[in-house]
Order: structure tokens, then C-alpha cells, then sequence
């Protein structure tokens, strides 16, 4: 049986730690993802329902979820083995259903990179 | 009114692992564990990178110039963490190294400058920060 419980506060048992449960809410990742090196599936992932790839370094994920509004951080991060500047970003295209991710080379060239995202705001 | 719930730990009913929580307009509800951060790191250290804070993160180590690993306390489930670190200015990108790359125990960094070589954080007043989300074991 589902159960509900409104604090707010959560302590351990001691009362020497606690914190607010709007930190736990808003604190807390609303999606992350791992996605391949083709650039067109996550490898695990958390918040997004699906993944459309674009073409070669552009793809276009969707949120499980929808955000409130397109102002949600975003980490990214490049998984490859080589000391060539490279970079993935999150476009300014995207809004609060989809994120449209590119990887760019070091010369701003589209290019598929295995890559980590974190995304970080509120929920509708 | 104000409320406090103290407790050293929190389970979901059906499953032990998977509690809910509703989202900030009220429209959702999500995974709270999913969404936790497993692990971060920050050090000042930039050469041997001793960590100065951290949660769930037993060492690092330094395995080369621009690439130190974060060791874990509590393992991961899988491979595919997903990591975010900032190396101050000058740094563009983290990687995977074949120094061990990625486990379920440890994430090692590939810290890249703008020339395109492996290089320590350099700049003065900044340190090397780092964060860890998936499925722990």
C-alpha cells in the first residue's frame, strides 16, 4: 500500500544532522543520462523516456518528465580516452520536454561522443 | 507548521530501494534515490589531489599529470556512472583514461587543457571538483 509522509525537516536519529526536505527536492537530480558512443542511446539513464538521433553529433533527448521551465542546469561531461580538447553541450534549442545535445570537436565539428549528462531544476 | 522526521534510514514500502517524491509543481512524481548524487569530491590539492571534502569517496589517486581517479567507499551497481567535475579554468573536458578507467569502485579523470595535452588544474584559487550519480550496488 502506497503511503505518504509531508515533513519538513528529515534528521538522523541523533538530531545532529538534518535538512530541509525542499534541499532533498530541489537538490536532487531530476535526470541523468550515459550515452553511448554512437550518440543515439543511453547506456543508463534516469529522467528520460527516449533518445532521437539527429545525425552525427546531434540528438535529441526527451524527459520523462517535464520541467517547469528551460531554465534547468545542465553538466556535461565527454567520456573518451585522448588528451584532443572535444566538448558536448546542451543547445539552446531546447526546452522543457526535450534537451538537444551536440559533440563538438576541437574544431566545433559535430562528432558522436560516448557523454554524461546531469540535469539539474524543477519539475512541472 | 513545521515538522521534523528523525530517522537513520529510509526505505520504500514495496521496495526497499525506490521511494517517491513529488516534483516542485506538483505535476510529477520521481525516484528520490535515483536522483541523489552517489558521490562528490573537491580538493585543492592539484597535484596529488588529497581530498578536502567529499561523500562516499575513500581516496584519490594520482595515476599521472591531469589524471587522478576517485576511489569510492560504497561501490556502484554498473559502469555507467555518470560524472561531472570541474577543473577551473582552461579545463574543457573529463575523460575516461586507460589508467583504469571507469568501475564500479572508481572513476579516473582525464583533465585536458586548451593545447590539447593532459595537464594538472593550474590556476590560483580553484580547485578540482567532482560528482557521481547512478546506481549504487
Amino acid at each position: 500500500m502506497a503511503s505518504e509522509l509531508r515533513v519538513t525537516t528529515i534528521a538522523n536519529n541523533a538530531g545532529t544532522e538534518s535538512v530541509d526536505t525542499t534541499y532533498v527536492i530541489n537538490g536532487s537530480a531530476k535526470a541523468w543520462g550515459h550515452l553511448n558512443a554512437g550518440h543515439d542511446a543511453f547506456e543508463d539513464s534516469f529522467g528520460f523516456s527516449s533518445v532521437t538521433d539527429n545525425g552525427t553529433g546531434d540528438a535529441t533527448s526527451t524527459f520523462s518528465n517535464a520541467f517547469s521551465n528551460d531554465d534547468y542546469a545542465i553538466a556535461a561531461g565527454l567520456k573518451e580516452n585522448s588528451a584532443t580538447n572535444r566538448s558536448c553541450h546542451c543547445n539552446a534549442s531546447s526546452t522543457t520536454t526535450i534537451q538537444m545535445v551536440s559533440g563538438l570537436t576541437a574544431s566545433n565539428s559535430k562528432q558522436d561522443y560516448d557523454s554524461s549528462y546531469i540535469v539539474m531544476g524543477d519539475l512541472a | 507548521m513545521a515538522s521534523i522526521l528523525k530517522v537513520d534510514e529510509l526505505r520504500g514500502i514495496a521496495s526497499a530501494g525506490d521511494i517517491t517524491v513529488t516534483s516542485e509543481g506538483g505535476a510529477a512524481t520521481q525516484s528520490l534515490q535515483q536522483g541523489l548524487a552517489k558521490a562528490w569530491i573537491f580538493t585543492t590539492d592539484k597535484t596529488a589531489y588529497v581530498p578536502t571534502g567529499s561523500f562516499n569517496v575513500s581516496s584519490m589517486t594520482d595515476n599521472a599529470v591531469g589524471r587522478p581517479e576517485t576511489n569510492f567507499t560504497n561501490s556502484f551497481n554498473d559502469t555507467n556512472i555518470v560524472g561531472s567535475f570541474d577543473g577551473g579554468y582552461n579545463r574543457l573536458a573529463t575523460n575516461y583514461t586507460g589508467d583504469g578507467g571507469i568501475t564500479t569502485s572508481s572513476f579516473a579523470h582525464y583533465l585536458i587543457s586548451t593545447a590539447s595535452s593532459a595537464a594538472d588544474v593550474a590556476s590560483t584559487g580553484v580547485g578540482f571538483g567532482a560528482s557521481y550519480l547512478g546506481d549504487l550496488a
